[in-house]
C-alpha cells in the first residue's frame, strides 16, 4: 500500500482536533474566556462587534472525553461601530473551547475514556484580532486573550501522548477575534520581505513578497470577457455526417432520456435559446426534425484523450504564465476550449492529456473578489507565506493568488506562482 | 518533514475513536510534524507525494470516481502544479443511480461523466477545517465556494458533520478522512452534487 498522509474529514470532532488540539491529551482543559474587542465610537446601537473574547481555561478532571470548555465564546458588543479604532472593550465569553490557541476550533471533545492513560493536562493560550463588523462607521479592530488552563486526571484513550499538554482553543463563534490567522497554515518562511503597495485611492497595502512570486496590482490578470470560451460551431459535427446519414441522428428529436442528456448538466445557467441535446460527445443543436444546426465539443465526448484536435476548432492563447504554471509546453502544444487546457501533439494535433480546469473568474484588481470564495484556498505550497490575517485575505483562482481586503473584499493584488 | 506512514483505511463519520487517533497521530505522532506554531496556530500536514487518484485507488470505496478521473482524463489535473479540491463521492453514491447511472459509471457517456466530476472539483487546496472554519465565521452559518462546473456550491455544518448542497438541490455529505497528495485534495463525500434522472 502506498503511503499516505491523511487529514481528517467527516466530523466536527475530528476537525476540532486536528484544527487547534492537535496534541491535546484526554480531556481537560475547560475554557473560559478573556477578551477584549474594539468598542469605542459612535455606532448605531445595532452595531455588532464580530469577536472578542477568547477563552480561558479552569482545569478541570477531564475524564471520559474532555471537556467543553466554559463560556460563551459568542461575545457580542453591541453599540460600538467605530472607525477602526482599536478596540477596548472587555468582551467576555467562555468558549466551548477549551484553551486556546486562538484558532477558531471547537472544544476538544477529547477521546473516549477507557480508563486507560496517564493524566493529561490542557493548557492554551491564544491570541486573537476582532474586526468589527456592523453598521457603524467602519470597521473596529480588536484584540483579544485567551489563555486555557486545563489540568485533572485524564482517563483518554491517548495513552502514547500522555503527558503532552493539550491544548484548546476558543470557540469559533467568536466571529473573528479567533487568531490573527484564522486558517491552518504553515510556518512562516523566512525569506519574505513585506512590500509596501499602493492601491485604488492611494490606499497602501503590504504584500507578502519574495523569489518565487511576482505581484501584479493593475487590471486583470486574464481578461475573459474578451474570450470566446465555448465558441459554437455550425453544422454538423466531424465524422457524425457520414454516421448518421446526413446528419439526421434518428429520435435526437425525442424528448431527452436522461438528465445527462440536456446542456443543463454540462453548463450551468446554459441558455443559448436552442434546442440542444447531448449526442456522442457533442451537445447539438436541433432544427426541423432531426436536423442539426451546430454543435459544441465536449470535455472528454469529442474533446477526449487520444482524439486528434480538429484544425476548424480555434483555441486561444493563454498568457505566458498560464503556459509555465501549468505545464503547457508552447503555443502549439496545448489548446484552449470551453474553460480547460488540453495538451496536444505539437506534430499530430492528438489530445495528450488534460492540463487543467479553469474557473475563468472574472478578477480584476481594484474590483470586488467575485462570489464563491468564501473560504480560504491557497495552496499547501503557499500557505506559509499567504494565510488569512486581519489586514488581507488570500484566495486561489486559476494558478494566482489573490490578496483581498478584509473588510471590502476589493482584490489588491494577483500573485503569480512561479515555482 | 517526515511524512506519517499509516493511514486509516475505510474510515466513516462518527468513529470517533479512530478519527481523533489519527488526527492525534497526525498532528504530533511523528515527532516531527509540528502541531502549531508559535501563535498557537494549527499548522498543516504535508501533502503525500502521491497525486489524489493514486490516494482514492488505495482508498476503500472510492473506486468509482477514482475510474471516473482515469477514464475521462481528468486526473491529469492532479499531476501539475494547480491546486484542485475534490468533493469525491464514494461508490455508493454512485450506485444509488441505479441500473440507469450505468452509462455514466461504465464509461459510455464520458463527457457526462466529466461534466459530473467538474460539478464536485473545487479551485485550490482546501481542508475541511478551512471549510468548518470558514462556516464558523459566516454570519449565515453557511458558505459558498464555485465548483469548476460554475455552480455555487452550500456548505453548512449539520450535526457533526459538513454538508454540500448544489442549486438543484443534490446534497452531499463528508465522510471519511481527507486525502491531500500533490498540490491537491479529496474529501469522500456521501452523495452526488448532481440530480440525475436515468
Amino acid at each position: 500500500m502506498r503511503q499516505a498522509q491523511t487529514i481528517l474529514a467527516g466530523t466536527v470532532a475530528g476537525l476540532a482536533l486536528v484544527a487547534g488540539a492537535a496534541l491535546a491529551q484526554p480531556g481537560n482543559g475547560n475554557g473560559n474566556g478573556k477578551g477584549n474587542g474594539g468598542g469605542n465610537g459612535g455606532g448605531p446601537p445595532a452595531a455588532q462587534e464580530r469577536g472578542n473574547g477568547g477563552g480561558n481555561g479552569g482545569g478541570g478532571p477531564g475524564n471520559n472525553g474532555g471537556n467543553k470548555g466554559a463560556g460563551p465564546a459568542k461575545a457580542q458588543n453591541r453599540g460600538g461601530g467605530p472607525d477602526r479604532s482599536a478596540g477596548n472593550g472587555q468582551g467576555n465569553g467562555g468558549g466551548k473551547g477549551p484553551g486556546g490557541g486562538g484558532q477558531h476550533a471547537r472544544a476538544d471533545k477529547g477521546p473516549q475514556g477507557n480508563g486507560r492513560g496517564g493524566p493529561g493536562n490542557g493548557n492554551g493560550g491564544g491570541n486573537g484580532n476582532a474586526i468589527a463588523k456592523g453598521p457603524g462607521n467602519g470597521p473596529a479592530r480588536g484584540n483579544g486573550n485567551g489563555n486555557g488552563g486545563g489540568g485533572g486526571g485524564g482517563n483518554g484513550k491517548a495513552p502514547p501522548m500522555a503527558g503532552a499538554p493539550g491544548n484548546g482553543n476558543s470557540d469559533a463563534r467568536l466571529r473573528g477575534n479567533a487568531h490573527p490567522s484564522n486558517v491552518a497554515h504553515r510556518p512562516e518562511r523566512g525569506d519574505i520581505r513585506r512590500v509596501n503597495y499602493s492601491g485604488p485611492g492611494g490606499r497602501d497595502f503590504i504584500v507578502p513578497t519574495n523569489d518565487r512570486v511576482r505581484v501584479l496590482t493593475r487590471d486583470r490578470t486574464i481578461d475573459w470577457g474578451r474570450i470566446d470560451r465555448r465558441r459554437v460551431y455550425d453544422g454538423c459535427p466531424p465524422g457524425l455526417a457520414k454516421k448518421y446519414n446526413g446528419c439526421t441522428p434518428p429520435g435526437l428529436d425525442r424528448g431527452p432520456r436522461r438528465s445527462w442528456s440536456r446542456p443543463d448538466w454540462y453548463w450551468s445557467g446554459f441558455n443559448r435559446g436552442g434546442n440542444y441535446r447531448y449526442l456522442d460527445g457533442y451537445m447539438v443543436r436541433m432544427g426541423s426534425g432531426s436536423s442539426i444546426l451546430d454543435y459544441i465539443p465536449l470535455l472528454a465526448g469529442a474533446l477526449a484523450i487520444g482524439n486528434v484536435w480538429p484544425g476548424s476548432y480555434d483555441s486561444v492563447a493563454m498568457p505566458d504564465y498560464y503556459n509555465s504554471y501549468y505545464g503547457l509546453g508552447g503555443g502549439n502544444s496545448y489548446r484552449y476550449y470551453d474553460d480547460t487546457l488540453y495538451r496536444v501533439n505539437p506534430g499530430s494535433s492528438r489530445i495528450d492529456s488534460i492540463a487543467g480546469l479553469l474557473m475563468g473568474s472574472d478578477i480584476a484588481v481594484g474590483q470586488p473578489m467575485p462570489r464563491g470564495y468564501d473560504v480560504y484556498n491557497v495552496p499547501y505550497g503557499y500557505r506559509d507565506q499567504y494565510y488569512d490575517t486581519p489586514d488581507a485575505l488570500y484566495r486561489y483562482s486559476d494558478g494566482y493568488i489573490y490578496q483581498l481586503d478584509p473588510t471590502s473584499r476589493m482584490v489588491q493584488a494577483a500573485i503569480e506562482l512561479l515555482v | 518533514m517526515t511524512q506519517i506512514s499509516h493511514r486509516v483505511s475505510g474510515l466513516r463519520a462518527g468513529t470517533l475513536t479512530l478519527i481523533g487517533a489519527c488526527g492525534l497521530a497526525l498532528a504530533g505522532c511523528s515527532g516531527e510534524t509540528p502541531a502549531s506554531d508559535e501563535t498557537g496556530a494549527a499548522v498543516l500536514a504535508e501533502p503525500a507525494s502521491d497525486p489524489v487518484p493514486e490516494l482514492l485507488d488505495d482508498t476503500d470505496g472510492m473506486e468509482t470516481v477514482d475510474d471516473a478521473l482515469e477514464d475521462t482524463g481528468l486526473a491529469g489535473i492532479f499531476e501539475g502544479n494547480a491546486s484542485y479540491t475534490l468533493l469525491a463521492p464514494d461508490d455508493a453514491s454512485f450506485a444509488a443511480l441505479g441500473d440507469g447511472g450505468k452509462a455514466l459509471t461504465d464509461g459510455e457517456d464520458e463527457a457526462a461523466m466529466a461534466a459530473l466530476l467538474k460539478q464536485h472539483l473545487l479551485p485550490g487546496y482546501l481542508m475541511p477545517r478551512d471549510i468548518e472554519s470558514a462556516i464558523e465565521r459566516s454570519d449565515e452559518d453557511s458558505v459558498t465556494i464555485t465548483s469548476l462546473a460554475g455552480e455555487d456550491l452550500t456548505f453548512r455544518r449539520n450535526g457533526d458533520a459538513i454538508t454540500v448542497t448544489a442549486p438543484d438541490g443534490a446534497e452531499a455529505t463528508f465522510k471519511g478522512e481527507a486525502l491531500a497528495g500533490g498540490a491537491s485534495v479529496a474529501i469522500p463525500v456521501s452523495g452526488l452534487l448532481r440530480k440525475a434522472e436515468s
